[in-house]
């Protein structure tokens, strides 16, 4: 077990150095990745503004909560498009091209190596203002954070990506019917926007599809309950039950679908 | 002209071969819009939001779904081409313009996709038809459908222009995302323009060319403009469309000529 996890761990390592020469080679483009990001940060805190400026409440939010909401989510997006984001919307040119045939081949599990080939480092810069910007509005707050309440914010934050994981590839298994879906971006990257609003302005049934079974109050919403001190140990909770579900419905539907590939000529 | 047709034919099955990719595009707009729609529904408001009502503007995000499944022609695939040197086959060694083969692509994907907008659409009208707000003359319906066409073009021959970046730059996925960045906060994408505060801001989204990319259809629609409005945004828009497609023409010449390219 040791050995196997230490191996996944050198191959990954490789992975990533061979990102992140590829992403150097090119780097103006890279810059311009780096500034747009910047500006993205901008404009979603901006937007708060805007937003708040017509409206002073959102669903029991005041804009200095929708501005950590928003914190919480850009910190989310960052490192969700580190590592997650890159693979899953790809995953549609191994079906598309026959190429997950090389996944299937090696000795290694398909489903690592089809999640884990591709990183990104152009959102990693903005780590720095998101973290500058959050630390002083968190300690402008009425009560102090407690260990325990960061403690809880960083296990949901990373129950939070696994979710995300799960949910995403659960998604992109769908092409193995349809083939060529490169509009995943599209889709997921509004999954991380929905994130990005209370959850509290969805009510009844709508609040049922947007919130759980699409599962975006996990992105940030819950991460950013428990730093406002809106929630404790049943958050985290509800957070892991949904790592649970969704680890079980993507497995299963990953296996499903494997029997359904079919390959495709070159 | 036979080839051209020749293109939207070959567009149409191809579309229609990957369904897939429209059917979650549609997924991933109407995401988008009904977020929008419940932070307005669930916002204690008064009278006028940003010189809209609240059903004005849950009205401005119905019909930004529909507009944007009619004018959202964002050929950057291009770009790819020209990395992957597909481009040599495709266009350089055929008598085709490239303007014009994306042109028919991307009208063909966008005829079947008007189908759908109306679709999704429709769905936001049934479950929120007590908010909807539709007047149109006759007059008014043929302002929007030229405003319509003219951001086409703008949108169209800005994306294709900045694809042809990659003829230096290799990679230019880069310079899209200043593009969507500069679309969502001067297009009115994220919300309509008179959010944006007076001066600096307010200013730059007239002068810049992505108010007539998504907006100013919108503004017309919405009878937001005075007729002295509306001349004047033909008229700045018109002149982004000449402007961006003698660009273009300088770009793809320029670009043909400083083009590297590897076999496969």
């Amino acid at each position: 077990m040791v050995n196997k996890t230490l191996k996944y761990l050198k191959i990954t390592i490789i992975l990533i150095k061979n990102c992140f020469s590829k992403e150097t080679a090119f780097r103006l483009p890279f810059l311009f990745w780096v500034i747009a990001n910047l500006f993205w940060l901008w404009f979603n805190l901006y937007s708060v503004e805007l937003l708040f400026k017509q409206v002073p409440v959102i669903a029991g939010w005041t804009v200095n909560d929708g501005k950590i909401l928003v914190l919480v989510n850009s910190l989310f997006s960052t490192l969700v498009w580190f590592f997650i984001m890159p693979n899953l919307i790809v995953f549609w040119k191994l079906i598309n091209q026959g190429t997950l045939d090389f996944h299937l081949l090696k000795p290694i599990s398909a489903r690592f190596l089809s999640s884990a080939t591709y990183f990104e480092f152009d959102m990693i810069p903005r780590l720095i203002p998101i973290i500058l910007i959050l630390l002083p509005l968190l300690n402008s707050l009425p009560k102090l954070i407690s260990l325990e309440e960061w403690t809880l914010f960083l296990l949901t934050l990373i129950s939070g990506i696994v979710i995300f994981y799960n949910f995403g590839f659960l998604i992109v298994t769908a092409c193995f019917w349809f083939t060529k879906i490169d509009s995943l971006e599209d889709l997921l990257g509004n999954g991380i926007t929905l994130g990005k609003y209370p959850s509290d302005i969805f009510t009844g049934f709508s609040k049922v599809v947007f919130s759980y079974i699409i599962p975006s109050i996990f992105i940030a919403v819950i991460p950013t309950m428990i730093l406002l001190g809106k929630g404790k140990w049943n958050l985290f909770l509800l957070s892991a039950v949904f790592v649970l579900i969704t680890g079980i419905l993507s497995h299963y539907f990953w296996n499903f679908s494997l029997k359904h590939y079919s390959s495709a000529s070159s | 002209m036979r080839k051209y047709w020749a293109y939207f034919r070959l567009g149409l099955q191809t579309t229609f071969v990957y369904r897939g990719a429209m059917l979650f595009w549609l997924l991933g707009n109407m995401m988008a819009v009904t977020t929008m729609v419940f932070v307005w529904l669930s916002a204690d408001a008064g009278l006028l939001i940003g010189g809209y009502t609240k059903s004005e503007l849950i009205t401005y995000y119905i019909v930004s779904i529909f507009l944007a499944w009619i004018i959202a022609w964002y050929p950057f695939w291009i770009s790819n081409d020209i990395k992957t040197g597909a481009i040599i086959g495709q266009i350089l060694s055929k008598p085709v313009s490239l303007y014009w083969r994306a042109f028919m692509s991307d009208l063909a994907w966008h005829s079947i996709s008007l189908f759908f907008g109306f679709i999704a659409s429709g769905l936001f009208l049934f479950f929120l038809k007590n908010y909807f707000i539709f007047s149109m003359s006759f007059e008014k319906s043929i302002l929007v459908i030229l405003a319509m066409i003219l951001a086409i073009f703008v949108v169209f021959g800005f994306c294709v222009t900045i694809s042809l970046f990659a003829f230096w730059l290799t990679e230019t996925n880069g310079i899209n995302d200043v593009f969507w960045i500069l679309l969502t906060v001067f297009g009115g994408q994220a919300y309509p323009l008179t959010f944006l505060p007076k001066g600096v801001f307010s200013t730059l989204s007239t002068i810049l060319p992505f108010r007539y990319m998504f907006s100013f259809p919108m503004e017309i629609f919405f009878e937001k403009l005075s007729t002295v409005q509306i001349f004047q945004g033909f008229s700045v828009g018109l002149f982004w469309a000449i402007f961006i497609a003698a660009a273009y023409k300088i770009t793809w010449k320029k670009g043909v000529k400083v083009y590297n390219a590897w076999g496969h």
